[in-house]
């Protein structure tokens, strides 16, 4: 399908070359770098660095409370060329223990639009009522002007780019698993051996992108969380997966007769890619996950909702699904010349 | 079907009750391990009671591998007339569902040998022994399941005893995790609210696993 076709060739690579261009030489939105906070009797002092920053003479600050959706504005403001001290007042609950509920700083200007600074500082669980006022959806709400840069969120900053690579990469060894354990299916029912000859090679295709996506993973983990490897539902998940389809290609090197190869991989195939999903959507239900839409971290919503993040990040998706059915296209195709060859 | 299957059962428990090697064997295997892990805790002339993460560190293993071994040397008995005599007498889902529940029983009997064993020369650490227990028959019930059809696979191919574990090892990491949650309750005096939830999806799990065995089977049956 994809070695005549060359639309979609193009179409594969226009997509790719789009979303690592842009999702690699786009800028960072400005934002706040650096928030520093001490805590003075009754105040809450905040010191900002915000060295990129267009226009401070309009600022808004706000701490806001995503979980009950209460926001507080600051009693004072002042401001220097690149940075902001806020001062609000202090809530009562605040006893210096760094767990429970977190806070996010929030600031606003007409030029650079939202800001945010997640998790600026966490307390304990009761806070005073009256300095807070209900969440105000529009004094929340983002100016709609559009921008070509990237949110520039604390903790993630220039990695955010990896979504473009990370993300795409687990989509295409997905689709190339599905569409394996779907041929190995339509292989029992029917018993051709080309549907077989699609399974091993999306099998192949789907290792891949696998073992990019764990690296990228791998890169992004040790940016954010601090460690290449930690014990998480999505991670084990995928290490399950990468080692079952090891082991379907090691079962089918022990086979010599070709029909028995194709039935036996089959079944595992099957055995395997069931439990793997059932795996996947079972386990993170029952503890709690680090890794981003599985919650526990509040920022990956807000990267999806980001307009320009959209514009090269379901390219990306696409353009590397159409990739994997390229390679795996291409593979096919490779096995079937030295077919041909052995028969001569 | 049911008879077939009863007619299966039989001959298996009839044909260990003669030999009574595989079980034997299985039990002395555990049995010394066990006592070589009685030595291995002497540090320094002293006997330290193992702690109870350690416990449970060697008990699953012991209970995987032994099971892995008993399951292959079941299939190992089966020579290729003794096979063909099966494939043309019986239907493929009684011979694997026979072939699952005959595994399962002896599995658990094992897991349940090395329960007594560890109780008798590394000591027994465990709070709540009710849950302890229904864990492992639960646990058992999977890793036979798992590894019936693993072997069933790797008996089709040259290097078979191998290749039985890399199969079902990835599978059988998922049992795993939710067997040292459900330990983790055992180990502990209350039982927590994750309890039942995590109890359920194993037990989901196992009813999968033996639904897609019984699925599976019948394509391996004709080689």
């Amino acid at each position: 399908m994809f070695l005549k076709n060359k639309f979609l060739q193009a179409l594969t690579l226009i997509f790719i070359i789009h979303s690592i261009v842009g999702g690699l030489f786009l800028p960072l939105s400005p934002n706040i770098e650096n928030a520093e906070y001490s805590a003075q009797d009754s105040l809450l002092i905040f010191n900002l660095y915000t060295p990129k920053i267009k226009e401070n003479s309009d600022v808004f600050l706000y701490l806001n409370l995503p979980k009950e959706k209460k926001i507080a504005k600051p009693i004072t403001i002042n401001q220097t060329k690149d940075s902001i001290k806020a001062v609000f007042i202090n809530p009562e609950f605040y006893k210096g223990v760094n767990k429970g509920m977190s806070f996010d700083l929030i600031a606003q200007n007409s030029k650079d639009g939202q800001m945010f600074y997640f998790s600026a500082f966490s307390a304990d669980t009761s806070y005073n009522q009256q300095t807070w006022i209900s969440e105000d959806k529009s004094i929340l709400k983002d100016s709609k002007e559009f921008k070509w840069s990237f949110p520039n969120r604390n903790i993630l900053r220039e990695s955010i780019r990896n979504l473009f690579f990370h993300v795409p990469m687990w989509f295409a060894m997905m689709f190339m698993l599905i569409y394996s354990t779907f041929f190995s299916i339509k292989y029992l029912s029917s018993g051709q051996i080309t549907h077989d000859e699609k399974a091993h090679n999306a099998v192949k295709v789907g290792m891949f992108f696998g073992t990019m996506g764990i690296l990228t993973g791998m890169i992004w983990a040790k940016h954010t969380w601090g460690a290449y490897w930690t014990d998480d539902p999505k991670l084990n998940g995928a290490a399950i997966g990468m080692l079952s389809y090891s082991a379907y290609l090691i079962l089918r090197n022990g086979i010599e007769d070709e029909i028995k190869k194709a039935k036996i991989a089959a079944v595992y195939n099957i055995f395997a890619f069931t439990i793997y999903v059932i795996f996947i959507y079972i386990l993170p239900r029952i503890n709690a996950s680090l890794h981003p839409g599985n919650g526990g971290n509040p920022g990956f919503n807000v990267y999806e909702q980001d307009n320009t993040m959209r514009i090269f990040f379901y390219p990306a998706v696409i353009g590397w699904i159409l990739v994997s059915l390229w390679l795996k296209d291409t593979l096919l195709w490779i096995t079937f010349k030295k077919k041909e060859s052995l028969n001569r | 079907m049911f008879k077939e299957i009863f007619i299966l059962l039989q001959k298996e428990f009839k044909n260990e009750l003669t030999k009574k090697t595989s079980l034997l064997s299985i039990l002395l295997y555990i049995a010394s391990i066990s006592y070589l892990l009685f030595f291995l805790m002497k540090t320094q002339g002293a006997l330290v009671k193992l702690e109870v993460k350690f416990w449970n560190m060697f008990y699953w293993i012991i209970v995987l591998f032994s099971i892995i071994n008993s399951i292959y040397i079941n299939f190992s008995k089966d020579n290729k007339a003794r096979m063909l005599y099966y494939f043309n007498m019986f239907r493929p889902e009684s011979f694997i569902l026979s072939k699952l529940i005959y595994h399962s029983i002896f599995s658990s009997i094992i897991a349940l040998f090395t329960y007594m064993f560890f109780g008798v020369w590394l000591g027994n650490p465990i709070e709540n022994n009710a849950i302890f227990l229904l864990t492992v028959l639960i646990a058992t019930n999977a890793f036979s399941a798992i590894y019936t059809l693993m072997t069933a696979i790797s008996f089709q191919t040259n290097q078979s005893t191998l290749l039985s574990s890399i199969l079902g090892f990835p599978i059988t990491i998922p049992i795993i995790i939710f067997t040292t949650k459900l330990c983790r309750e055992a180990f502990s005096e209350s039982i927590s609210s994750h309890f039942y939830t995590t109890l359920l999806s194993l037990l989901g799990f196992n009813f999968i696993l033996i639904f897609l065995s019984i699925i599976l089977f019948p394509f391996l049956w004709k080689e």
